[in-house]
């Protein structure tokens, strides 16, 4: 059997929970959930991209499923949905994520993110190490490039930094 | 003293409360998360909205779920 087992994590956002968010005229909230690097990349000049910031906080939902953490809230600035040179999205994990994810022997996210007129949806994906099975320290893997989709981008990639 | 802890917390399911137009009331003792009265989106509201009505500062990386799980718990440890 092999030392590693496969874990998914999928989550969907409405468009209108981000709406509220920014309507409220107040982004407390979202500063709260994502990293500066993160606002960099989800505004306009005129505002907030809301499709990137539902698609982003659903991608950071996905990866935490996968890590299998109970009794914790999403840390969400500890999961971070970036994107590549090849404007794929990438997952970058520090502070309790990078911990979480070195426990369970996990080495690269995946993260694939879509949009709709009223929906963004996100898949992440791993391979964990299988209870029992010993695993190495974490360290940076990088994965071949996916060929992205203008509405999908699929991402193969990266990962866990401290 | 009691009747302001009392006031403090009814803020907090009142917020709940307006979140959730459908329900009329949240017992003490409910499951908040099982309800769904709160998910992950709204849980970063929801402990500011506990910050502000507690007036305790909390650390969001060190929260254990089970002090947000019940207004009772929320009770015993912020207020």
């Amino acid at each position: 059997m092999s030392g590693t087992a496969i874990r998914v994590g999928v989550d969907l956002v409405p468009l209108t929970r981000v709406q509220a968010m920014t309507d409220a005229g107040d982004d407390a909230r979202l500063h709260r959930m994502l990293t500066p690097a993160e606002i960099a990349l989800s505004r306009f000049p005129t505002g907030w991209d809301l499709h990137g910031v539902a698609g982003r906080l659903a991608a950071k939902e996905a990866v935490f499923k996968l890590l299998h953490v109970p009794g914790r809230p999403l840390p969400w600035q500890s999961i971070e949905i970036l994107k590549s040179p090849g404007e794929w999205p990438c997952v970058r994990l520090t502070g309790p994520a990078h911990r979480w994810a070195a426990d369970a022997g996990i080495e690269a996210v995946d993260v694939s993110i879509s949009h709709e007129e009223l929906f963004a949806v996100a898949v992440a994906a791993t391979a964990a190490a299988r209870p029992g099975h010993t695993h190495m320290p974490t360290h940076t893997h990088t994965y071949p490039h996916m060929h992205p989709h203008k509405e999908e981008t699929h991402a193969q990639h990266h990962l866990v930094q401290p | 003293m009691p009747s302001t802890t009392s006031s403090n917390l009814d803020t907090v399911r009142n917020w709940l409360l307006a979140k959730h137009p459908e329900r009329t009331s949240i017992a003490a003792d409910e499951d908040l998360i099982k309800a769904r009265l709160v998910d992950s989106l709204s849980f970063v509201e929801f402990v500011l909205t506990v910050e502000e009505a507690s007036g305790v500062e909390i650390d969001h990386e060190a929260i254990d779920l089970e002090d947000f799980r019940t207004l009772e718990a929320i009770e015993r440890k912020y207020f």
